[in-house]
């Protein structure tokens, strides 16, 4: 299967930024990450088995190409994330303080906890999206969710 | 509230810019791209070429050359437009695949000598960085290629217990040191192998 260029991006674009964001922490280069996708999503012309694979396609693609921008020595005009966030409408006070909490976290650490907490990803999915190995991908969340715990402290439970 | 449904609501605040989809697909038909990015060069480094979504500079009349470049392993004739400006230097990359799709590479950027200083690259700098650049590729089979000038090496069982892979890649008298880290990005080097870490 196969869904159009705007329905994939009505669906999934804002997965896509989300993820991307997670890794450089910048908005144009989350969101030049997810155009990049899409121009690649649009030039494959795969064919999909269904829109969950769809989904995990433009995450990975999107996860990579921030990669390279983070790499990348072209990142003079990054806007501090800290900026950005001051134009963020959060719904409670305490959604800043775990977004702030989230971004402060090592970055191998801050893109497993974003794949297991907001793409409700498993150990396994995660391991595959990210090609490391299940057993990294383990103590990776568990050390994420430890940092958070102390950063958040009672914000933050124990599951 | 678990902190699952926390974290949701948190990060549902963050969404993609608009991007007309009609504008891109029909641009991407004439062969045009829009410019979005421009990837800086250290000299002193190898660095991923800006692959896509480049600049394109309209043609203002700069060096413009036929080159052979090496495409996963294979010598591929390629048109390279090269514009020199007053602060740095951007180049354009055109091929076509493997698969018969015409490819663009843009890029460019500045070096920077030992103080800082930034100068535009020259035609030199970018001939030298796009002949000695490595490509890792994950296909969508889970296999793991790497790619330098002639050489083309499948390295998906090369990967050590800590998820890092260790590979010289040669052609000719040219060697390159490559590590691939577990997140996939990598390193290379002419004389030792390196991590991000060093």
């Amino acid at each position: 299967m196969r869904l159009t260029a705007e329905e994939a991006y009505r669906k999934f674009a804002d997965n896509a930024f989300a993820a991307a964001f997670s890794i450089c922490r910048d908005k144009t280069d989350a969101d030049d990450a997810v155009h990049d996708t899409f121009i690649k999503y649009i030039s494959k012309n795969m064919d999909y088995n269904d829109e969950e694979h769809i989904k995990a396609w433009l995450l990975r693609t999107a996860i990579n190409r921030a990669k390279d921008f983070t790499r990348s020595f072209a990142r003079k005009n990054s806007v501090p994330w800290e900026d950005y966030m001051d134009e963020l409408e959060f719904a409670a006070p305490e959604d800043s303080e775990l977004f702030e909490a989230v971004m402060k976290l090592p970055d191998k650490y801050r893109i497993v906890i974003h794949l297991f907490y907001y793409e409700e990803q498993s150990i396994t999915e995660i391991s595959k999206t990210l090609k490391r190995r299940e057993g990294t991908v383990k103590s990776q969340l568990s050390r994420g969710r430890a940092l958070l715990k102390e950063m958040l402290t009672e914000e933050w439970n124990n599951d | 509230m678990t902190n699952k449904e926390k974290y949701q609501r948190t990060f549902s605040v963050l969404h993609a810019s608009e991007l007309d989809l009609e504008e891109t697909a029909m641009n991407k038909r004439k062969g045009i791209r829009i410019s979005k990015r421009i990837t800086a060069v250290c000299a002193a480094a190898a660095i991923v070429a800006a692959m896509s979504v480049g600049a394109y500079a309209a043609d203002i009349g700069g060096i413009q050359r036929k080159v052979q470049i090496w495409f996963h392993g294979d010598q591929t004739a390629a048109v390279l437009d090269i514009q020199q400006q007053d602060s740095m230097t951007q180049y354009e990359l055109k091929y076509t695949d493997e698969n018969g799709e015409e490819r663009e590479v843009h890029g460019g950027g500045v070096a920077l000598d030992a103080f800082g200083n930034e100068t535009p690259l020259s035609e030199d700098d970018i001939m030298e960085h796009i002949s000695n650049q490595v490509e890792v590729l994950h296909k969508e089979d889970g296999s793991v290629w790497a790619y330098y000038k002639g050489c083309s090496m499948d390295i998906t069982d090369k990967f050590d217990e800590d998820g890092y892979c260790y590979v010289q890649l040669k052609d000719g008298d040219d060697v390159i040191y490559l590590t691939v880290e577990p997140d996939g990005g990598y390193c290379t080097s002419s004389d030792k192998f390196i991590t991000s870490n060093d």
